[in-house]
């Protein structure tokens, strides 16, 4: 490289100290956008905001030059040129200029960006998609419900459904098929509706009186149990990325004591079915609803508060947060706008950091503080996690006590560190951020330090600060005669009276003049020591003391506890400079608490995850992180929820976070998106594909539903059947297209290979969940209760004999098979399941014990009836398993089975049987019969 | 059923019919003679590890990726700088850059460097046996991570980003191009004793199907394949019973097939049938080394690090697209004290290994096709560590700002050097790569543009290096 200059190196910019920042990435730019364009958002941009635009912006730019658009950097041709002269000589810069320093890898950045001819992307020329676009887009239309079309076939002209699907069939020369059979049909409302196979005798029983009102008696009858809520919760969870755990945590304690709370919620939910558009409203506000303390709805808010909590880094907990509600209930995805404005749709970055505001004005209260869902002995668990929250408490405040004393008394060394990394009036080649106190803490991981808050406040001030006013005045000097400048400085500063007398004093008295700003900073902290150091001893005297009687000093105390100072911070504030042991410390403190609980976790009664309101005083102002990035602040955002929320209006936030009123706009009577999200899903919750193929996706970029006017229909229907998911279920499960048979058709087939107009019902492999419970079931094995702490055996233990439902979800290391069986990462909210045939899966149909182990229990049950022959054996164990008798073929091959041992009943080793019997259901289970849905 | 998990961009490498035969699945035993008539329908086959084309002819087909999780340093490895030598015990001329933890004076290595091979490649003294192979090797030395702390730097150079989850690069390997032998994993990621820091997120398939997470495997149960693989051998029947089962359960459900029709996903089940039992023999087969005869066993050495990377290369000549090494559970590399002592150990616990990995390879004329990948997830400071009081320990921070990566086979440039670090080792000062480079770079070696390689989710289209990443051509031979 020929400009190797380390002199770059030297110039320890801002940039470096915010070397910690995850530089967020999540650009998501379009195809639109060139190589050149990418290189310059994503590399060349963000120098230019971090190092030049401080100064070369505005209309008091430095020099006339402007960076801040592209406009300005072309329309004076000095700025370009005076770029690409320090760019690419250096040592021009060096001598001929102020120091612009950049880190040596930012400078070959722009040294390859003016090379390659300063390209600066002229967005004005770019097709982007307008907002006429989205406008028209038809998922952010209003529902309007279309009358369902007459159909030829009179079986298909009475149910709305039934007449919607036909009619598609019919213009594309497609005909639907006829009902599936008394038996397919029970089996598959079985499994859809509660998640279980029918025992034979259940099938039996049904099939004896079966006619024309059966079908729907059956529906109503399962809907009624409490396993339909254990099968359609599953569903919700899948979205609402439900986890027992945190995810990857370096301190502390990875379990959720409580995130089951939310999933016995919304169990509780279906099965008493809540209506939708309540139990939106619940989950993300139902402490603002509910006026019981205790009120079971809280934990619902569990879906807000199960995520992932990426290692404790708030800004990924909140966009989390972000991403599953409007995923989750409106199908678009706000996370795009984390950087820039959406780019397709209507969703630009200051309404994603008006929702950020919602949730950053809402705290989690430590587990010791939950409110309990059930009464029964509470006490021993509270006082031991009460007291276990007084030693995390008391560690906070020890930190914040001692973060706040090293910001106002010790604040020299701020000063002198600030001092260090400014390229004008640094005196060392680098800065000392070891003191005699410690460190200076901008040198941790998880800190931000209090670097920042200091280099904020000094930038906020004019010479005119009766404190820092000598500061600043300092500040502005040249290097170059510095000493004569700030004398002269200071004696016009002393005539004036205005400023702080402590200051002046101190500094006209300082023994060796000012050589340079190092000295000015020495000052300063000399001056908070004497006052705080008088403060204290006072003190001891006093403890009430809060002044020290004398002018200057007082003004001085005045000013550290005013809203401007960069030491006055909130408890929470000050999380963000704890240094990397600390941060850990604390983490293992709070992970006590939980610990509490987790310690019996049998015994602790269950608590609601919740979210509650920052107090009104301590609310936070959200401003817009530019790129993402959290200390490029930008604007202030509006209190509002956003217009795409509610799909009406912008609300205004009144008062506390705005999650009330983010539930309201999500329920609003004339939001188009949540009922037809809702409706969709649970389309494809049956079916196994949406009319929308996208459940997650309403934007723009989404396809055009299969069905538009069904789905409108559904949608309006739902909201007028006051939006119960048991009504819309009856309501798909009583239509013809739910009850096609599901054979193949050639000439369909041929036409529409994968069904996308419903000519058949689609075979559909089983959920992991319905196969592994329907076999518990057969075996007589299955634990029929609800709720409660998490299983921690894995589902393939032969010890766990509950629904699936009730398995430990591992965020960070999901069980294998869960894995294999397409079990979505619970790290994010899944739109749907994905559907794979591995061999992974037959492994484990094949060879695990679990499989083995309760295909021997089937055979142990029908034997223990003493059946009289071996084809009576085999019958039995084919209908409990296919729930059909095997026909005359199916009997010789189950009987061939056994050709090679002696037929002779007495000859016939017991053992060998009943071993083949085994291998035999197992053959039967995992079998395709079993295995999928017709 | 849809298949959800096939990437449309791609085209059947093979043909349905040969799928089928390659697996040694004759259609008579199937039963289903009927089905390639069906072949209009192939492009919703439900094998998402079926073998697919890349988008343009590749220089590597599998990579082998030796993982020294916690941090390598590379002045004590791979980069050698005198000047840091003279500075040592005294402060850098330059100021330190920000790390994790504080550091302090200049740190001169306390190894000896050598020049090997034509290529001249200094290679310091405890990797010595990867001397001989120098003149194969290509050492990046101007690596650049984001941030100095090691979760966030595993995350982006296994995944591509910091924070967020997404897909890891095994994943996208075989998304993009399915598995060359169907009976064994696509992505295997080999850790003795435990999980490396961050766990199955290293290997996490995200967003894409679960198929394309990466199979953990603990090698200090080597011995045992059942540990190996779940549910890889049945527990209670033999080969002849299993034979048995399977051929009335491929009854039952070709006598279903036929009343249902021929119904894609029930058709994809009924191979898997075959397809598994294969699998338990080939798995067995693949990690037992007492296979191997004794002289190939003593060239790899006798740590656990050797073993697994004998079983590396017999996963590679079978046709496992993308197999991780990990030095150990958490993160032995990460040496904040005690660097001398403990980087040396560990270097001889691998570096046998690596070179009869190399020789290996070359024996058996996979090297020009696997490219073989090592590294950390950053480097350390040429600086002193020390503790939040100023005291000096005896090892090294972490730095992300420059470290070391080596690349060998698979089409790199032989016994060559790329990008430098400042005098001190520092920073990258010539040519800095950036992880996403790096990842372009790979995805190129294996025939896919990584612009192209997408998945589309949450209505965008994702890929391994997000909106970053050049291709370094300067790298590739």
């Amino acid at each position: 490289m020929k400009n190797k200059n380390l002199s770059f190196r030297f110039g320890l910019a801002l940039g470096c100290l915010l070397v910690f920042i995850q530089p967020f990435s999540n650009v998501c730019y379009s195809a639109s956008f060139t190589d050149e364009d990418r290189f310059f958002e994503s590399k060349v941009r963000p120098i230019i905001s971090k190092n030049c635009l401080s100064c070369h912006k505005g209309a008091l730019a430095k020099n006339g030059f402007r960076l801040e658009s592209r406009s300005h950097f072309f329309s004076n041709p000095q700025t370009r040129i005076n770029l690409i002269l320090k760019t690419l000589r250096p040592s021009f810069s060096k001598t001929n200029l102020d120091y612009h320093t950049l880190a040596l890898s930012e400078y070959q950045i722009l040294k390859r960006w003016v090379e390659q001819g300063t390209h600066w992307p002229d967005y004005s020329k770019k097709e982007i998609k307008k907002s006429e676009d989205t406008i028209s887009h038809w998922a952010f239309k209003p529902i309007k419900p279309k009358a369902p079309p007459e159909v030829s076939d009179i079986h298909w002209n009475n149910h709305p459904i039934d007449r919607f699907i036909y009619h598609r069939l019919a213009t594309h020369g497609l005909s639907p098929s006829k009902k599936a059979s008394p038996r397919t049909l029970i089996r598959r409302l079985y499994l859809t509706v509660i998640g279980l196979h029918p025992s034979s005798d259940e099938l039996k029983y049904h099939l004896k009186n079966w006619d024309s009102t059966s079908f729907e008696k059956l529906a109503e009858l399962l809907m009624g149990q409490p396993a339909y809520g254990e099968k359609w919760a599953r569903h919700w969870l899948d979205v609402a990325r439900y986890s027992d755990a945190k995810g990857y945590v370096d301190a502390g304690e990875v379990k959720y004591p409580f995130a089951y709370s939310f999933r016995d919620y919304v169990i509780n939910a279906f099965n008493s079915d809540l209506s939708f558009d309540q139990f939106v409203r619940e989950q993300i506000a139902a402490d603002q609803f509910s006026t019981s303390q205790n009120s079971p709805s809280l934990a619902a808010l569990g879906f807000l508060t199960v995520g992932h909590r990426f290692n404790f880094f708030y800004d990924e907990i909140i966009d989390d947060r972000i991403d599953v509600v409007t995923r989750g209930f409106l199908g678009l995805s706000a996370s795009c706008a984390r950087c820039h404005d959406h780019k397709f749709d209507p969703i630009p970055t200051t309404d994603y950091y008006s929702l950020f505001g919602v949730f950053r004005n809402s705290t989690e209260p430590t587990p010791n503080l939950l409110p309990t869902l059930n009464a029964s002995d509470v006490k021993p668990f509270q006082n031991e996690a009460n007291n276990r929250a007084t030693n995390y408490n008391r560690f906070r405040e020890n930190l914040h006590e001692e973060i706040t004393t090293a910001l106002s008394k010790w604040s020299g060394d701020y000063l002198s560190y600030i001092v260090q990394i400014s390229p004008n009036h640094r005196t060392k080649p680098q800065p000392e951020y070891i003191t005699d106190r410690g460190l200076v803490r901008i040198k941790s991981a998880y800190s931000s330090g209090g670097i920042i808050r200091w280099q904020k406040f000094l930038n906020s001030i004019d010479e005119n600060h009766r404190i820092f006013g000598f500061w600043k005045s300092a500040w502005n000097l040249p290097k170059e005669n510095f000493e004569t400048n700030l004398s002269l400085k200071l004696e016009s500063l002393k005539s004036s009276g205005w400023h702080n007398e402590l200051v002046l004093e101190t500094a006209s008295n300082w023994p060796d003049g000012f050589k340079n700003m190092d000295i000015v900073s020495k000052i300063y902290g000399k001056v908070f020591e004497t006052t705080f150091d008088k403060l204290e001893k006072l003190k001891e005297g006093d403890p009430r003391e809060t002044m020290t009687g004398e002018k200057s000093m007082d003004e001085i105390l005045t000013f550290f506890r005013s809203s401007s100072s960069p030491s006055l911070l909130s408890l929470d504030e000050s999380e963000d400079v704890y240094l990397l042991d600390e941060s850990s410390s604390n983490r293992r403190n709070f992970a006590e608490i939980e610990r509490a609980f987790l310690e019996k976790w049998q015994d602790a009664p269950p608590r609601a995850m919740v979210m509650i309101d920052r107090p009104e005083n301590e609310k936070i102002t959200q401003v817009v992180y530019k790129r993402g990035d959290k200390h490029l602040e930008g604007r202030i955002v509006p209190n509002i929820i956003p217009a795409w929320v509610s799909g009406t209006e912008e609300i205004p936030i009144m008062k506390g976070s705005g999650r009330k009123e983010l539930a309201i706009a999500l329920t609003h009577p004339q939001n188009p998106l949540t009922p037809r999200v809702i409706v969709n899903r649970i389309w494809e919750w049956h079916f196994g594909q949406g009319l929308v193929k996208t459940p997650s996706d309403f934007g723009t970029q989404s396809q055009l539903p299969s069905h538009p006017d069904l789905l409108d229909f559904l949608a309006d229907w739902f909201i007028k059947n006051n939006w119960s998911i048991k009504k819309l279920n009856k309501f798909i499960l009583t239509s013809n297209t739910w009850q096609q048979s599901s054979r193949v058709r050639p000439h369909n087939q041929d036409l529409d290979p994968d069904n996308n107009l419903l000519w058949r019902r689609s075979v559909q492999r089983l959920d992991f969940e319905v196969m592994r419970d329907s076999i518990l079931k057969m075996s007589q094995e299955l634990d029929l209760q609800i709720g409660g702490i998490p299983i921690t055996q894995s589902p393939d233990d032969i010890l766990n004999k509950r629904r699936t439902i009730y398995s430990f979800v591992d965020r960070e290391n999901l069980s294998d098979v869960f894995m294999v069986f397409d079990f979505p990462s619970p790290d994010i909210s899944a739109p749907k399941r994905n559907e794979t045939i591995v061999p992974q899966q037959t492994l484990f149909l094949l060879n695990n014990p679990f499989i083995i182990h309760h295909s021997r229990c089937i055979v142990d049950k029908i034997l223990q009836k003493n059946p009289k022959t071996l084809e009576q054996v085999l019958s039995a164990l084919h209908f409990q398993i296919l729930l059909r008798r095997p026909n005359r073929e199916e009997s010789e091959s189950l009987l061939e089975y056994f050709s090679d041992i002696n037929k002779d009943k007495a000859a016939l080793s017991k053992n060998e049987v009943q071993s083949r019997l085994v291998e035999i259901a197992q053959a039967l289970i995992v079998s395709n019969e079993f295995q999928f849905m017709e | 059923m849809k298949n959800k998990g096939t990437n449309p961009g791609f085209q059947s490498l093979l043909s349905r019919r040969d799928f089928l035969s390659r697996s040694g699945m004759g259609m008579a035993s199937l039963g289903l003679g009927t089905l390639h008539s069906h072949q209009s329908h192939g492009s919703t086959l439900t094998n998402p590890l079926e073998p697919r084309l890349p988008h343009f002819p590749p220089k590597a087909k599998r990579i082998i990726h030796i993982f020294f999780n916690g941090g390598l340093s590379h002045v004590d490895s791979f980069d050698p700088k005198p000047e840091l030598t003279k500075y040592h015990g005294k402060k850098l001329k330059s100021p330190n850059l920000v790390t994790e933890r504080p550091t302090g004076t200049g740190f001169g290595t306390p190894y000896k460097f050598q020049n090997y091979g034509q290529s001249g490649i200094p290679i310091s003294e405890i990797f010595a046996p990867l001397g001989q192979h120098a003149d194969d090797l290509c050492v990046i030395r101007s690596m650049q991570a984001d941030v100095p702390n090691h979760e966030p730097s595993l995350m982006l150079l296994n995944c591509g980003d910091n924070t967020l989850s997404r897909p890891s690069m095994g994943s996208w390997l075989t998304y993009g191009l399915g598995s060359e032998n169907e009976n064994l994993p696509g992505f295997i990621a080999m850790c003795p004793g435990g999980h490396p820091v961050k766990g199955p997120d290293n290997w996490r398939s995200s967003f894409l199907p679960g198929i394309y997470e990466g199979t953990y495997i603990d090698t200090n149960n080597y011995k045992e394949v059942t540990k190996l693989i779940h549910n890889i051998r049945n527990p209670k029947y033999n080969r002849s019973q299993q034979q048995r089962q399977l051929s009335l359960l491929q009854s039952i459900n070709n006598a279903h097939l036929n009343k249902v029709g021929k119904d894609l996903a029930l058709e994809a089940r009924i191979m898997s049938y075959e397809q598994a039992f294969r699998m338990q023999m080939e798995a067995s087969e693949a990690f037992d080394i007492s296979k191997e005869p004794e002289y190939i066993r003593e060239r790899y050495g006798k740590t656990v690090q050797s073993k697994q990377l004998l079983i590396a290369r017999r996963l590679a000549e079978r046709g496992v697209r993308f197999i991780q090494v990990w030095h150990g559970k958490w993160q032995p590399w990460d040496n904040h004290d005690e660097i001398e002592k403990n980087h040396r150990k560990l270097a001889g616990e691998c570096a046998q290994g690596i070179a009869a990995l190399i020789t290996d390879l070359k024996e058996r004329g996979l090297f020009e096709d696997t490219l073989i990948m090592m590294g950390g997830e950053f480097g350390r400071t040429p600086t002193i560590e020390q503790t939040n009081k100023g005291d000096d320990k005896q090892g090294r921070d972490h730095n992300h700002h420059g470290f070391s990566f080596l690349l060998a086979g698979g089409g790199v440039k032989k016994g060559s050097t790329y990008g430098a670090t400042d005098e001190f080792g520092f920073e990258a000062a010539i040519n800095p790569m950036h992880v996403h480079d790096l990842q372009a770079t790979v995805l190129h070696l294996m025939g896919l543009d990584h612009e192209r390689l997408t998945y589309r989710y949450a209505s965008r289209d994702f890929r391994l290096t997000d909106v970053h990443g050049h291709v370094v051509k300067d790298i590739i031979g």
